[in-house]
């Protein structure tokens, strides 16, 4: 069982207050779409999560365990969690299977788990197989196609078996078809899996297409949270409904 | 024993391989001082980190040769500063030349690795920290392998730079009889006559291959690695990188950073300031403090000599390769022409090629027209020549960029309004340039007002410049005049350096 809590999480960079003081629950299973404009803190908060961030005030735990305390707290490697970049971020110079395969060979906790050459191949497969990637193992990323890169990055996500996997805008650099089919994976994938998923994005039908609970934020605020069918049936008076229309 | 063209085959072969040694070590001391030092101002949250990389620029800018008289000021074995500090040979020999032209050439591979983790996307460092790896790691694994490239580049400008400098090692080895090709060259020269151009010709010829074996190697190298796929692209968004935290390391870290720039920068220019002060070489008492070196130094007339052709070597050298690189530019990027690319490639050779190649070339090129019965006059015409041939690919490099810069429509919208070619090149590109040209011109103009590698080499009767007025002072062992001189020309230098540093954008 998976919990993440954020506990007044605020960020202040210079004079400018990016995170107004917010609280959140997490819970297990969940697939949370964090919904907003550019520029609304959504992306702060999330690697503030992941650790690349530290919040100027504020706590942060997973099942008890203290990530972000007192201004201090574990650095993003010993958090655990899976991230998928805007900018897919796969390594030029390893190739798929060794991109897929780098979590389990540096990670305190995986290591463990995965000792040898022979379970870890087993282990990256499996997830090569999950984003429809088995074939293409040896190539670098060169040699694959955007989308094929995003499945990559997705993968090396995955295999981590993280507590919540983190997503940052991941579809927005693909083309429209390939976005409508990653959204249906995506989406399959939190299904037949059963992670917990934090997913940040601008666009809408991904956060309602996707996920089970929708927060939309502006300006560093939590305008609206609740189930999509709620949010996008419903919304919020002013901010929310505004932002909604505009599609 | 067995002979070159008149040498013994030993001395060229010592030569030779004290050069590769001292171009080896340097770029591999420079790549490590650029690489710790970029990673450290990129990707951690080290002190005064945007100051720091404003400050690292400068150096560059510093001639090599009046940091050495700063370190002999220090490590000389007798009477050295700080004496006790250095081995029983003082700064003298290898391991003093290797150290002084780090100090200098750690700049290059700093700043290609600058601009290389600012183009580096960092999702990509970051996406190895949330794969479990520590910020050791991630530099080992992810950032090395994909910035190799600008290191190797750095560190073969490095190698070439070493490879080529003349005054650090006269200063620093020669004392202690380490000459290299360099250094021997000029001392076959000064021999005279047709058997010293013929040795020192032969001698070059061995420098060029040894440099022209540098860069091929390297290229090797950047295309064994472009064939394995380790080609690092930058995309998505340009979010503020992840700092690394140094924690504990943090304040030892600021300590060796800012401590390297006080070795490299401060320390030299206090050396040189308190031995300009000094009434003679080694008596650093405040109370004997006096002007008189300066005086003595202002008023010489060699002095006088020296600045006046400097000043104007350096305004008419500098103004006609920016000049010239602006017409040469303009063809090749703005009108295609052929010839005007091939030229400005053509210009990497003497660019590339150690200032004493180029010199003694142009000397070879003198005698043998001199024969032909066409006088070239005196040595001002000759070092003007080899500063322009020795500058001018690194001002049109730099202006075609600028060209190429500016969208195509700006100039077609002038046409259009009926702008022939020089009207368009002086209402529209001159203005739209003028912050390139005036970079390019000072780019020049800053190592040709204190050349010294080649106007060594060229000077001659009337023919004094600063290099070579500090020279003959440092061998003539008038050391307090010398040091004078150089903490004026280092004071300049500093200004000029610290005025023109890069600085930082706000993010």
């Amino acid at each position: 069982m998976s919990e993440l809590v954020l506990t007044g999480i605020s960020k202040q960079f210079g004079a400018v207050k990016v995170l107004q003081p917010l609280s959140l629950k997490v819970s297990d299973d969940s697939f949370v779409a964090l919904l907003g404009p550019s520029g609304c803190g959504k992306t702060t908060l999330l690697r503030i999560v992941a650790g690349l961030e530290a919040p100027t005030e504020g706590e942060l735990r997973l099942d008890g365990k203290t990530l972000w305390a007192n201004g201090a707290g574990l650095p993003p490697e010993d958090r655990g969690f899976g991230m998928v970049f805007q900018s897919y971020a796969v390594w030029p110079h390893l190739t798929a299977f060794q991109n897929v395969e780098y979590p389990l060979k540096v990670s305190k906790r995986l290591k463990a788990q995965y000792p040898d050459a022979p379970s870890r191949r087993a282990a990256v497969e499996r997830a090569l197989k999950l984003v429809r990637l088995e074939t293409l193992g040896d190539r670098y990323p060169h040699q694959l196609s955007g989308g094929q890169q995003q499945r990559v990055a997705l993968a090396r996500g995955l295999v981590m078996e993280p507590p919540v996997l983190l997503l940052d805008e991941p579809l927005s650099n693909l083309d429209a078809r390939l976005r409508a089919e990653m959204r249906r994976e995506l989406r399959d994938l939190h299904r037949s899996l059963g992670i917990t998923i934090l997913y940040v994005t601008h666009d809408q039908r991904e956060a309602f297409e996707m996920s089970t609970r929708v927060l939309v934020m502006e300006a560093g605020r939590i305008a609206q949270d609740g189930p999509p069918d709620e949010v996008r049936g419903n919304p919020a008076p002013g901010f929310v409904t505004e932002f909604l229309s505009e599609a | 024993m067995a002979e070159l063209a008149g040498l013994p085959l030993g001395t060229v072969a010592g030569a030779a391989a004290r050069s590769l040694a001292l171009g080896t070590a340097v770029a591999a001391a420079a790549g490590a001082f650029g690489m710790a030092l970029a990673w450290l101002t990129s990707r951690t949250d080290l002190p005064g980190r945007r100051a720091l990389t404003g400050f690292f620029s400068v150096p560059y800018a510093l001639p090599p040769y009046l940091l050495g008289m700063a370190w002999v000021v220090l490590g000389n074995p007798t009477v050295g500063l700080l004496k006790d500090w250095f081995p029983s040979g003082g700064i003298y020999g290898l391991a003093g030349m290797v150290w002084v032209l780090a100090t200098v050439a750690f700049a290059f591979p700093f700043l290609e690795l600058r601009a290389a983790f600012e183009r580096l996307d960092p999702a990509l460092e970051e996406a190895a920290r949330m794969s479990g790896a520590g910020p050791a790691r991630v530099f080992r694994e992810i950032s090395l392998p994909l910035l190799w490239p600008s290191l190797l580049n750095g560190m073969v400008l490095a190698f070439l730079f070493s490879l080529a400098a003349f005054g650090v090692p006269a200063l620093i080895g020669n004392p202690a009889r380490q000459y290299v090709l360099t250094t021997l060259i000029y001392s076959q020269l000064r021999v005279g006559g047709m058997d010293g151009l013929n040795q020192g010709l032969l001698l070059s010829l061995i420098l060029l291959v040894m440099a022209g074996a540098g860069l091929a190697l390297s290229g090797w190298l950047a295309r064994q690695r472009a064939r394995r796929g380790g080609t690092a692209v930058s995309g998505g968004k340009s979010s503020r990188p992840a700092l690394v935290l140094l924690g504990r390391a943090r304040v030892p870290a600021a300590f060796a950073a800012w401590g390297f720039l006080a070795l490299a920068v401060a320390l030299p220019w206090i050396a040189l300031f308190l031995s300009a002060l000094a009434p003679v070489a080694g008596d650093f008492r405040p109370t004997a403090w006096t002007l008189r070196n300066l005086e003595r130094v202002l008023t010489m007339a060699d002095f006088q000599e020296a600045l006046v052709n400097s000043l104007l070597l350096t305004l008419g050298t500098a103004t006609a390769v920016v000049a010239a690189g602006f017409l040469l530019a303009f063809l090749a990027v703005r009108r295609g022409s052929r010839a005007a690319s091939w030229a400005i490639t053509a210009l990497g050779a003497p660019f590339s090629a150690p200032g004493t190649v180029v010199a003694l070339l142009l000397l070879m090129g003198a005698t043998v027209a001199a024969r032909a019965g066409i006088p070239v006059d005196g040595p001002l015409v000759l070092m003007g020549a080899a500063y322009a041939l020795k500058f001018a690919a690194g001002a049109a490099r730099g202006i075609a960029n600028g060209f190429a810069q500016v969208h195509p429509s700006l100039e077609e919208a002038a046409r259009i309004s009926g702008a022939r070619t020089f009207t368009l090149l002086r209402t529209l590109w001159f203005p739209l340039l003028k912050g390139t040209l005036g970079a390019a011109w000072l780019l020049c103009a800053l190592p040709m007002l204190t050349e010294l590698t080649m106007s060594v080499l060229l000077t001659g009767p009337g023919g004094a410049t600063l290099g070579t007025v500090l020279f003959q002072l440092q061998e003539y062992a008038d050391q307090p005049s010398a040091a004078a001189l150089a903490w004026m020309l280092l004071t300049v230098a500093l200004i000029v350096g610290f005025a023109t540093r890069s600085r930082e954008k706000e993010a």
